[in-house]
């Protein structure tokens, strides 16, 4: 139970087994490495390898995405919600490994893809060709026809809409021996052909400048007009077209290889983790030390194994430096394991602290029941997370949420039969066909929190103040184990004996106690205060600062104060299932009655539906607001947190889960 | 029907129209956020989701605040005839679960986008992002406290 | 009302925050520049770059002295990038960020002009507000083609360049623009509703005004030439510059302890002092700006993080620049690594 004892420990060995030695490690995963002090400058370590598993990476993640591109994987949405990861047997690993042929299918993959985007590339000039082509499009002769002669010359240009009846009747009329032809017109700009004789050049470009014509220069020769061409253009395109899809044919054919190249993908990011633990090493041209925490317990077995490895390797315990913390993983037994992914959300305690894990796992859960505090939704919570735990390819922390949500289920049927909710719907409404189950069920109802709310608000902050003096013991029994008994009996022991008289004054007060015990209350609080104030100043070494934190430790009690109320929450959210419970029961019944013939059935799809919303939503806010309490409200009574998580080397990958 | 019952009935509309508007901009600018780090990262969909879904129980508050009221004046079988002052009485005790909902949807809606940005960098940090928008959600949860306790104390008849 | 408008305003950003947060994973880090700095084969680049965003431009390289293509290319998608996740309404706001882009087209093409040299598209940048055709057109025959919703802000750049064009040395083109830039800088900052659009062009002008000052400082010009290339808007006036001119080299850094850019000052003049060059305060320049920029963007929402990201893009093109011509030059790393900076 409780925090894992780490050890700090080298190992030392020889260069030559370093790759064995890393392989080993990382398989085991029990190691953390530490980095060494002094980095040495990754060029001793022969560049070369590593540069050639980060190209492989590259060149095969883009494989992978580029297949992805043209079919998308299927994944049911439960594996992409969780991000599951393929079990593939270590076995089967290593047999793709060995024979899978990964240069070819990169190297096609890299292929097909420069050949679909130049053959894109292509098409696009096509297209842009023939766009120019379009301004083209009515001019009959074919472009090798065309040209000057001895005597006679021709200018092609573009000239405003608004001009061009100007120039052509100026043309007329002056040089009668110029033609002008339209070729083409839109909106704005006409497109001109003019011929003319050579020997009238000058006063032909001297009109044209004086109406804007702008030139263009004749770029095609080819043998054929714009519209041949045209086509031919479209033809070409779809040939190539045709050709883009037959490279994605042969792409397609590659998808049987996504398995083999995921396989690959994980196996080089396996090494490149090694390089660059590599990193951390400190090593000489022969002697290797690598340096890191494990776990007490595992200390055995690895000297054992790395021994087997080579008999010059040595695991050897050092002494951590001064300062020096060690990384922080919990382990608890049983009952009490899933509890860890509560813990592990508020992150590790500091290694000399308590986990936390056992002292929050009876309210946590208890919480989680009051706030959901409906038997139905207890039941449905335990199959469903029945199921999910036997259907579901869950990795271990996710084991444990959903062993925790089972254990909720529990706590809230237990919960909800007190509190007499079943689906939304009280016992006493349930048909007389129930029989001795009704009357079990209304026997064992104690209190209903929807007519009652005021005693759930008590019972609410009542469990509130059980938790507050329950972490101020805990942090009492850190100090005992500690050996520090003087804190532990002056602060700790002093604050919940103040508390529960506290409390015992208030309740006579309020006549819950017989009020002929209210005197005698009174004076053991202010016995109490007294004894606080006196204590709690102790650290400090003048006598008027003494009583002056001793008077200001009062204060605390707003702060506990402020912690119970808190806690007032429990019945907030309980009234939220509860009440959501009895508007889904409403309108089905509602949709029953107004809805003729199908009534029913309506009433079916609400309650299903409604409750199950219920179910998710309130369950969801029961889980956050009782982890809530503990993080807040409970762990700062004995808790400072901040430990660094244990983080061992070990595979990590992003496919492929390795079986053994 | 009285002026008791309308104004009842308007203190039970402020909190499901305010409650609503809170989570309405919280979702959404939550939405919003999620569906950026979604674009970049598909596989994030999940954790994302439940960010996105807490600023949303404001809402339910609201509504939940609303339903008592309405319990309260047996609105769905046969009203009781309360007078003016009750009804006033129970259009002010509405007031605290539309206040703080509609203030702290909007503001854990902020949180939210937040830690999604965070989310979007650690994905592992997604459980700590969310208790830190429940501690927003706290005020909603006793303004709704609030509420109950104050109609549920409210003499009718 | 105004909280509600305050509100509103970082909130329209929420969608872009999301897309960026996940993209800043894949900036340039320490780790990728120092895989970069440390292997001595070319293609380790297209291995670093396919782990960021650069993947889609690398198609557009056969071998890595195509760097540059790559680049130009990468900022370009950035920019669409941005337009794309960010609200329209915020357009106009970021189009500061584009400007120097507009300037520096302003002035190859009134160099060209000055020569009556043709130049083509491709020397010219695709990234500002204006079209290149539009600022051509400008140039040449004073046209504008087609009136944009920007065009009050572009007529204000088209009077700089008016005025640009009388003069005839390509040095006073460029004092002449940078004095431009400043100048529609500190409009735009004007205009702007967001106060980190205001601080930033601030600090550009302040940078910008240091540095012409030291430079100026150490080629002995005097008053007039500062009145000529400094420009007003920033933290310091005139007088102030002009007043240091009289003091010495050593005593700079004194005079700039209280402001924010007193440690740029100090080590620039030290650096000067020992090496007699003043190369390092580029680095220092970006230093600050990237140290500003990653300050405001832990906001939670708003539109920082938008600009960091385009900026910080910007500050990534210039380290890989860096690293690429520094290898071909065979540079060692050392000497490399001294100009690249802090990394966004």
């Amino acid at each position: 139970m409780a925090i894992i004892s780490m050890q700090k420990v080298n190992i030392i060995g020889f260069k030559e087994d370093e790759r064995k030695i890393l392989k080993f490690l990382q398989e085991k995963g029990l190691m953390e490495i530490i980095e060494k002090e002094e980095a040495l400058s990754s060029n001793e370590l022969g560049g070369k390898s590593e540069e050639e598993i980060d190209t492989y990476i590259a060149r095969t993640s883009f494989a992978l995405e580029f297949l992805d591109g043209l079919e998308k994987e299927k994944q049911n949405f439960i594996d992409a919600f969780l991000g599951a990861k393929i079990k593939v047997s270590k076995k089967k690993f290593n047999k793709v490994l060995r024979n899978f042929k990964y240069d070819k299918v990169l190297n096609t993959c890299e292929r097909i893809d420069d050949e679909i985007a130049r053959l894109k590339e292509e098409t696009k000039n096509q297209e842009k060709e023939k766009e120019l082509l379009f301004s083209w499009e009515d001019f009959p002769y074919r472009f090798s026809e065309v040209g000057a002669t001895d005597k006679v010359a021709l200018i092609f240009g573009t000239i405003p809409q608004s001009e061009k009846d100007k120039l052509v009747t100026k043309i007329n009329s002056k040089l009668p021996c110029t033609h002008v032809q339209v070729i083409k017109r839109d909106k704005s700009e006409a497109f001109l052909m003019i011929v003319f004789l050579k020997k009238e050049e000058n006063n032909v470009n001297n009109f044209l400048r004086e109406f804007n014509f702008n030139e263009r220069k004749l770029s095609y020769d080819f043998d054929a007009t714009a519209k041949e061409r045209i086509e031919e253009i479209d033809k070409e395109i779809a040939s190539l077209q045709k050709r883009i899809n037959s490279q994605k044919q042969k792409a397609i054919e590659l998808l049987r290889y996504r398995l083999d190249l995921k396989c690959f993908y994980d196996s080089l990011l396996l090494k490149r983790n090694a390089e660059d633990t590599k990193r951390k090493f400190t090593s000489t041209e022969k002697v290797l030390l690598i340096s890191g925490w494990i776990a007490k317990d595992n200390f055995r077995f690895l000297k054992e194994n790395l021994a087997k490895i080579s008999q010059n390797t040595a695991l050897i315990e050092v002494k951590p430096r001064r300062g020096e913390e060690a990384p922080v993983a919990i382990h608890n037994k049983g009952i009490i394991t899933p509890f860890e992914a509560v813990t592990k959300i508020y992150g590790m305690p500091k290694s000399t602290e308590l986990d936390p894990t056992p002292f929050l796992s009876f309210f946590f859960i208890l919480f989680f029941g009051v706030c959901l505090s409906d038997a139905g939704y207890g039941i449905l919570l335990m199959i469903l997370s029945r199921i999910a735990l036997r259907k579901l390819d869950l990795g271990l922390e996710g084991k444990k949420l959903i062993k925790l949500l089972f254990y909720g289920g529990i706590s809230t049927l237990i919960v909800g039969a007190l509190f007499g909710s079943w689906f939304g719907a009280s016992p006493d409404i349930f048909p007389e066909s129930f029989g001795a189950i009704k009357t079990f069920l209304l026997k064992i109802k104690l209190i209903d929190p929807v007519k009652n709310p005021v005693n759930v608000l008590i019972l609410s902050l009542a469990l509130g103040i059980l938790q507050i003096i329950f972490g101020i013991g805990v942090s009492m029994y850190g100090k005992i184990l500690k050996k520090d008994y003087k804190n532990a009996l002056l602060t700790d022991a002093l604050w919940i004996i103040f508390i529960v008289l506290l409390v015992f004054f208030a309740l006579t007060n309020v006549g819950v106690l017989p009020s002929t015990l209210q005197v005698t209350s009174k004076l053991l609080v202010i016995i109490s205060t007294v004894g606080l104030v006196l204590t709690q100043g102790r650290h400090q070494k003048n006598i008027f600062l003494k009583i002056g934190s001793g008077v200001l430790s009062l204060y605390k009690v707003i702060g506990y104060l402020s912690d119970t109320l808190s806690y007032s929450r429990l019945l907030a959210l309980g009234l939220s299932t509860a009440i959501i419970g009895i508007v889904v029961n409403m309108v089905a019944q509602l949709c029953r009655d107004m809805i003729p013939y199908v009534g029913v059935v309506v009433m079916a799809l609400i309650l299903i539906g409604g409750h199950l919303f219920n179910l998710a939503i309130s369950s969801l806010g029961s889980f956050i607001h009782s982890g809530r309490l503990q993080f807040v409200e409970f762990f700062t009574k004995f808790l400072e947190g901040g430990g660094n998580t244990f983080k061992p080397f070990r595979r990590e990958t992003k496919y492929i889960e390795i079986g053994d | 029907m009285t002026l008791g019952i309308a104004l009842a009935i308007l203190g039970a509309a402020i909190a499901v129209i305010a409650c609503g508007i809170g989570s309405v901009k919280g979702v959404g600018m939550a939405g919003e956020a999620a569906a950026g780090v979604v674009a970049e990262q598909p596989e994030k969909f999940g954790k994302l989701l439940l960010l996105q879904a807490l600023p949303g129980t404001q809402g339910i508050y609201g509504f939940l605040g609303a339903f008592w009221v309405i319990m309260k004046i047996q609105l769905l079988s046969s009203p009781i005839d309360i007078s003016t002052v009750t009804g006033w009485q129970i259009l002010f005790a509405c007031l605290p679960i539309a206040i703080t909902g509609l203030i702290s949807g909007i503001h854990q809606g902020r949180v939210v986008t937040s830690g999604i940005s965070t989310v979007a960098k650690r994905g592992e940090e997604s459980g700590k992002m969310i208790i830190l928008a429940a501690m927003v959600e706290t005020y909603a949860v006793l303004g709704l406290l609030a509420s109950i306790l104050l109609i549920n104390g409210i003499p009718v008849e | 009302m105004i909280y509600k408008i305050k509100i509103q305003d970082d909130e329209i950003f929420a969608y872009s925050m999301g897309r960026i947060r996940a993209l800043e994973n894949l900036l340039l880090d320490k780790e990728k520049v120092e895989r970069m700095l440390s292997s001595s084969d070319p293609n380790i680049f297209t291995s670093v770059l396919n782990e960021t965003t650069f993947t889609d431009d690398l198609s557009l390289i056969s071998r890595p002295e195509d760097f540059q293509k790559v680049l130009n290319s990468h900022l370009k998608r950035t920019k669409k990038f941005i337009l794309k996740i960010t609200p329209p309404s915020s357009h106009k706001d970021l189009s500061f960020l584009w400007l120097k882009y507009d300037v520096q087209n302003a002035k190859v093409l009134l160099k060209a002009r000055l020569e009556k040299k043709e130049i083509r598209d491709n020397y010219l940048s695709g990234l500002g507000n204006v079209s290149k055709g539009k600022l051509k057109k400008y140039i040449s025959n004073n046209e504008i083609e087609e009136e944009t919703s920007e065009q009050e802000k572009e007529n204000v750049f088209f009077k700089f360049i008016d005025r640009a064009k009388e003069t005839k040395e390509p040095e006073e083109i460029d004092f002449a623009l940078d004095k431009a830039y400043f100048g529609l800088l500190s409009e735009y900052s004007k205009l702007s509703y967001y106060q980190v659009i205001k601080d930033l062009i601030k600090i550009w002008i302040d940078l910008y005004n240091i540095k012409t000052f030291i430079r100026a400082k150490i080629l002995e010009k005097d008053k007039k030439f500062l009145k000529k290339v400094l420009t007003p808007h920033g933290s310091f006036d005139l007088k102030f510059f002009a007043k240091l001119l009289s003091l010495g080299l050593e005593k700079l850094p004194g005079e700039f302890k209280d402001s924010p850019y007193g440690k740029i000052v100090e080590e620039t003049i030290d650096y000067y002092s020992k090496n007699n060059s003043l190369s390092i305060l580029d680095k220092l320049i970006y230093d600050f700006e990237m140290s500003f920029l990653k300050e405001e963007n832990k906001v939670s929402l708003g539109i920082a993080p938008v600009i960091g990201y385009m900026l910080a893009k910007e500050n990534e093109v210039r380290v890989l620049r860096i690293i690429m011509i520094g290898k071909l030059r065979r540079i060692p790393r050392e000497e490399i690594e001294k100009y690249i900076g802090i990394l966004y």
